[in-house]
């Protein structure tokens, strides 16, 4: 009797001891794969086109050309993305062109009133506000600001699918 | 043969295993339905060989994806018929493991003790759908970069879902950690999961009709020969229709590279449309439902339909009535969403320009890709540049060949403006639709050869001898003829070298140079200088100044561009 709790009991510590092993040699790869990565979030002001080039009140939309980082490369001047400017005077009001649905580029609509995302027909007045279509929200606006004549952006991106406005890093 | 035969056997006891497959009894005997197991295996195989001769010639990053799966493609020999079987191979055995899963949960076979067989089916079918959908990316086009992108959307609206999203992306955003991703889940993980299930699978449904077998004792054929012939049949039936698929396309197609700042129409893959369908009309609070709940709750139903199934033998009801369902709104939905996107005009547009430039990239490409990749060498292709900045600067108001709107055009229509025959309709119509007419210049030039309405006897018309001339010299810089009438009768309102129109206020432009490439560059830089337009260009006359919106190399290119498409002239 004493003979088989002995054999049990070796039993319970050697398969604890596979496992252990098992998990030692596992846990650091998944550990690797699951870790989070990517970068700051955070203002990231860049300069697009000249205020007297933006004609009044006509969207216009603009691509973000600034250093691209993905992963270990640095692309310098490369398009991180677009965005619609729309001029009221000396003021500038920037809207991500990301459709706050699932991501794709919202373009303007036919007619030049408002926007259309072309992938499930979204739409958005002229004021980015939500008019049809799935999307949660309405367009995603960011900061801007007149320098040296040049209209800045504060380019940030946004989580896509939610009624709340959350940044991504 | 029969020697090494023996000398193997001894050694590692092959034919024991491989009789034990042979003569395996069949539970129910041979059937058709049975070959489906055995053809899945088949394409496996082909997509592992074919997979494996793929990987020789790709590279899985940003900048070399697409540019390595077009050399495979199109320049090297049978490069496409690999990419075509390989392709193909992948959807029949979608095709085929949802087709052996429905007709598992029809007959009943997922009741106990053969759940575990038929689990294995069912998630064997998910991780075959997960190797189409990871696949997909790995060219790096547009079709695949913006179908995975809006799919990584909806897997965020999901509880977990932003962290879900940045396993599979490795951060926050689509990238090259992605791609990396995407490739070791397709080439190891995801071929490593599915053989799995296939074990497994055939392990459970072996030991059911071994068990079977000993219970009866009778009505068991052996594997050998009637179900291995009709194994052998199905198998060599998908090998012809992959084969046929193959050669009938071509290969698999490639789209424009990817491009994360561009407007592109996306849609996923056809077997995924009726989810895209899905999510069209389900908005607001249902939306998380429609994306991603019933997509969720359809493999649910299956997974549980061994618990859900009361009956104990027979076909299975629930089966039926979840198959007919799932078949009918998968198909259903799958034909509403190609025939409305096939009737949508906009739609259509879209699609055709992305067609083009995918042609394009193409065809470029076959030059060779830079390092930097392929959106640099789309970038760097002086005629497609030079397109994209006269489309986004000159095309909402100018027209030239098929750039712009004639409607909507409010400056001249560029092509043959500079030219002989251009000049002298000029200087008989300046007010043509074409020229003037539709401009804030209308009115401002005089025809030279009509006398204008409020003529009171003193109009000299411009002989055609002379007009010729003038147009003769203005188009080419020669004939002295020409060039002195302009001084003479021109200079009145244009400039001519800097002089004439004494108080310098005049709308009409120099004349000096006028077409030539300097001409057209200053013009394009700024209207207002003294070289062309003068500074009345820019306020009534609002053409705008590019000067400091694009580099002077753009400049120089869209003026060289635009000159030589407007004269019929080769570019660059």
């Amino acid at each position: 009797m004493a003979n088989t709790d002995r054999r049990s009991l070796l039993k319970v510590v050697l398969a604890s001891g596979a496992a252990a092993l098992c998990a030692s040699a596992l846990a650091p790869p998944i550990a690797y794969v699951v870790a989070k990565r990517g970068g700051a979030s955070g203002e990231k002001w860049v300069r697009t086109v000249r205020l007297d080039q933006l004609p009044e009140g006509r969207p216009r939309k603009v691509k973000i050309v600034t250093d691209v980082h993905d992963a270990w490369k640095l692309d310098k001047d490369a398009e991180l993305g677009a965005v619609w400017l729309i001029r009221n005077g000396d003021k500038v009001r920037a809207l991500s062109v990301v459709c706050p649905h699932l991501g794709c580029s919202v373009g303007a609509s036919e007619g030049g009133k408002g926007f259309t995302c072309p992938c499930h027909d979204s739409s958005f007045t002229a004021d980015g506000k939500r008019q049809n279509g799935p999307s949660p929200r309405d367009m995603d606006p960011l900061e801007t600001r007149v320098t040296d004549g040049f209209v800045e952006v504060d380019f940030r991106r946004f989580r896509q699918g939610t009624p709340e406005r959350i940044e991504v890093g | 043969m029969s020697r090494f035969g023996d000398y193997l056997d001894d050694r590692i006891g092959f034919r024991r295993r491989m009789q034990a497959m042979l003569e395996h009894p069949i539970a129910g005997g041979p059937s058709w339905a049975r070959s489906v197991g055995f053809t899945l295996v088949f394409l496996l195989i082909v997509l592992t060989a074919t997979g494996l001769a793929l990987m020789t010639t790709y590279a899985p990053t940003v900048e070399a994806a697409w540019a390595s799966v077009h050399f495979t493609t199109y320049l090297l020999p049978h490069g496409w018929l690999l990419r075509g079987l390989h392709r193909f191979a992948g959807e029949a055995m979608l095709v085929l493991a949802a087709a052996h899963v429905a007709m598992l949960a029809m007959g009943g076979a997922h009741r106990r003790p053969r759940e575990v067989g038929y689990l294995a089916a069912v998630f064997g079918t998910g991780a075959i759908a997960a190797e189409c959908i990871t696949g997909g990316l790995l060219p790096w086009d547009q079709q695949g970069y913006w179908a995975r992108r809006v799919e990584i959307g909806i897997m965020q609206m999901g509880p977990a879902g932003s962290d879900l999203a940045r396993l599979v992306q490795g951060g926050p955003e689509l990238g090259q950690l992605g791609l990396t991703r995407m490739f070791a889940a397709h080439v190891i993980v995801l071929p490593l999961v599915v053989a799995a299930l296939f074990r497994l699978r055939r392990r459970s449904e072996w030991t059911f009709a071994e068990k079977i077998a000993a219970r009866h004792n009778t009505g068991f054929e052996s594997y050998l020969p009637r179900q291995l012939a009709r194994d052998l049949a199905l198998a060599a039936s998908a090998a012809l229709l992959v084969g046929y698929m193959t050669n009938k396309v071509h290969g698999p197609s490639l789209d424009a590279p990817a491009d994360p700042a561009s407007d592109y129409p996306a849609r996923p893959e056809w077997y995924l449309m009726w989810l895209y369908e899905v999510r069209r009309h389900v908005h607001g609070p249902l939306e998380f439902w429609g994306t991603l709940g019933v997509p969720v709750l359809i493999g649910l139903v299956f997974v549980a339909l061994p618990w859900l199934d009361k009956k104990a033998h027979g076909a299975s009801v629930v089966g039926i009535v979840a198959v007919v369902l799932a078949a009918g709104a998968i198909g259903g939905l799958t034909y509403v969403s190609t025939e409305r996107d096939r009737h949508d005009a906009k739609f259509q547009k879209a699609r055709n320009e992305a067609n083009k430039r995918a042609t394009t990239a193409i065809t470029l490409a076959k030059k060779g890709v830079p390092p930097s990749g392929p959106l640099v060498m789309l970038r760097d292709d002086p005629e497609l540049h030079a397109r994209a900045l006269f489309t986004d600067k000159c095309a909402s108001c100018h027209v030239l060949g098929d750039m712009g709107d004639k409607k909507k055009a409010d400056a001249p229509v560029l092509d043959g403006w500079s030219t002989e025959a251009w000049i002298m309709s000029m200087l008989h119509d300046p007010d043509g639709d074409e020229r003037f007419g539709r401009t804030p210049y209308k009115g401002e030039m005089p025809s030279m050869d009509v006398a204008p309405k409020d003529d009171k006897g003193d109009f000299k018309p411009m002989s055609k001898e002379e007009m010729t001339s003038v147009a003769k010299f203005l188009a080419t810089g020669e004939g002295e003829g020409g060039e002195k009438i302009i001084k003479d009768r021109c200079t009145t309102c244009h400039l001519y070298k800097g002089e004439g129109d004494d108080n310098g206020e005049e709308t009409a432009p120099e004349l000096a140079g006028y077409g030539t490439l300097p001409w057209v560059r200053s013009q394009i830089a700024d209207p207002s200088t003294p070289a062309t337009y003068r500074k009345n260009a820019l306020g009534k006359h609002k053409m705008p100044k590019l000067d400091g919106e694009i580099s002077p190399a753009e400049i120089d290119l869209l003026a060289r561009f635009t000159l030589a498409k407007a004269k019929g002239l080769p570019f660059p």
